[in-house]
């Protein structure tokens, strides 16, 4: 049996009714699909019983009617395989997804990432805030709700370059 | 107890080498914690490549790190070729091989002088300089740009090698390998240099992994971390090298791996220089469309992982591109390193951890 069969007889043993699904997507890839809910608690196992030391990245997935949230997760030490947890949340605008800086810091700066390209909630993170668009970028004119999240799908690319201003008598 | 103070570093300091932000409270000379403000130069990358035919994102590809362009542009094209499940010659492999060793190489010149330049050694900030003016010289001599090269293809290379290249080439990695032995030679004999390089800003293992580090910066701390062979891609598997692995974790354990690896570089240059097969098709013809599915497609960057997770969705266009540049986790971790250390220390912290700010913003 291959590390990667592995791994993914442990997930269904052990998991159980904690995940939706769990298959081999590609070569080393071993896709886990679960629910906000249980992610906490499924993230927990992977990087303590499977041994998954290192997060690699976060995406966020618009699809229009809902969410993905896509974590890759790294074994290292002559192992390739790549777990891809997926998390779908139906309801658009209470998105939201715990925070797992508390089992890899390097979560930290990908989950502020998340809030910031997409708007969606993590809760439990220690230092929610914008990260690549200013801080007070909530404040200024928007001439559309979804100005404010830049990577969803209502977000379009402006025809020209464009300036914001900050509003005045505003101390910025 | 002494009082706090809060400094402000950046956005243009000169140890940061790029546009960024780091706020320091100290308590004399010790630093009681720190903060990292990026996003200077966001240009919503990501966006322009779900807005646009794959095909066209490449030279934007380019522009995500102007030391090591051509690592990026390979990446995304290698993730794409994957999507599509294309395979591609060998002699396109081979010749994608020598490209991107070259870049290694002139990306850690970069690196090395800008270190050096950091810790004092000034005559190490121009003499790297001029080797990688000779690297930068031959893959002008094969693309026709310095640093922004648009060479790879989905299906393989723009157009084949000049006439000449491969002695060139072989000659250049013999003079660099002399070089080598004498930047070794010039920076660990320097007093100066060990002082502010040794047991400075010492990552253990477990804080390596835990905080997300890649590369160099993971291979100083002792993992065997190297996508070339946990995962090969191209034809590193048919070539002969090491992973440089050192057990410090501390700045001097970071410039021993790279001086390393740019022997291993040219190393597998020769060899691929050898092997090269006369004849192949380097650019073959792609389809238009992505199909349904998705890729997370891996390689070793001069800086660590390189990651592209792209989803396709019948289209011409991607659906979603995300970036995983190994350079926003080792940027986020050097907050970690410097708290608790000495305000003069930072310099080689920040400098070791090899930053890029195009691919941290992105």
């Amino acid at each position: 049996m291959t590390p990667i069969e592995e791994h993914r007889k442990q997930i269904q043993e052990k998991l159980s009714g904690k995940i939706d699904d769990v298959q081999i997507i590609a070569d080393s890839r071993l896709e886990i699909k679960t629910s906000s809910d249980n992610l906490f608690e499924v993230m927990t196992f992977v990087a303590q019983d499977l041994e998954f030391p290192s997060l690699e990245a976060i995406s966020g997935v618009d699809w229009e009617t809902h969410f993905d949230v896509v974590y890759h997760i790294d074994r290292w030490d002559g192992d390739s395989t790549v777990i891809q947890v997926r998390v779908k949340l139906d309801d658009r605008d209470k998105s939201q997804v715990p925070s797992i800086t508390s089992i890899w810091a390097s979560a930290n700066w990908h989950e502020r990432e998340l809030y910031d390209m997409f708007g969606i909630h993590v809760s439990g993170h220690p230092n929610l805030k914008r990260l690549l668009l200013p801080e007070d970028w909530d404040d200024y004119e928007h001439k559309h709700i979804s100005e404010l999240y830049p990577m969803r799908r209502a977000y379009t690319l402006p025809e020209k370059p464009f300036s914001y201003k900050p509003q005045p008598n505003k101390e910025v | 107890m002494s009082e706090q103070m809060y400094i402000h570093m950046g956005p243009q300091h000169p140890v940061n080498h790029g546009l960024w932000t780091l706020k320091v409270k100290t308590e004399g000379e010790q630093v009681v914690g720190s903060e990292i403000l990026i996003g200077y130069i966001f240009r919503m990358i990501e966006k322009m490549a779900e807005s646009r035919p794959y095909d066209t994102f490449q030279p934007l590809a380019d522009r995500l790190c102007y030391v090591s362009a051509m690592s990026w542009e390979g990446t995304y094209i290698m993730a794409i070729e994957k999507l599509l499940g294309m395979e591609v010659s060998k002699r396109a492999q081979y010749m994608r091989v020598i490209m991107l060793e070259f870049q290694r190489i002139a990306s850690h010149f970069t690196w090395l002088s800008a270190y050096a330049g950091d810790l004092g050694v000034l005559t190490m900030l121009v003499i790297p300089y001029r080797e990688r003016e000779y690297v930068l010289d031959l893959l002008e001599h094969v693309t026709g740009s310095r640093m922004m090269y648009n060479y790879f293809r989905v299906g393989g290379l723009k157009h084949e090698f000049p006439q000449g290249f491969v002695n060139d080439a072989r000659k250049l990695t013999y003079y660099l390998d002399e070089r080598i032995k004498e930047y070794s030679a010039m920076l660990e004999d320097s007093k100066v240099f060990m002082l502010r390089s040794v047991e400075v800003g010492v990552l253990s293992k477990e804080n390596a992994l835990n905080l997300g580090a890649t590369g160099p910066v993971l291979r100083a701390s002792g993992v065997q971390g190297d996508i070339r062979k946990i995962e090969p891609y191209l034809v590193y598997p048919e070539l002969d090298f090491e992973v440089p692995v050192r057990t410090g974790g501390d700045c001097l354990a970071r410039f021993q791996i790279r001086m390393e690896e740019i022997r291993q570089s040219t190393h597998i240059i020769r060899q691929a220089l050898d092997n090269l097969p006369p004849e192949g098709e380097i650019n073959q013809k792609a389809p238009r469309r992505l199909p349904q599915g998705e890729v997370y497609f891996r390689t070793e960057d001069p800086r660590g992982e390189a990651g592209y997770y792209i989803i396709g969705n019948d289209d011409k266009i991607p659906y979603r591109v995300k970036i995983k540049s190994p350079a926003y986790s080792n940027l986020c971790l050097t907050s970690h390193l410097i708290t608790g250390g000495k305000v003069a220390d930072i310099p080689p912290i920040i400098a070791s951890a090899d930053l890029c700010m195009g691919e941290i913003d992105r």
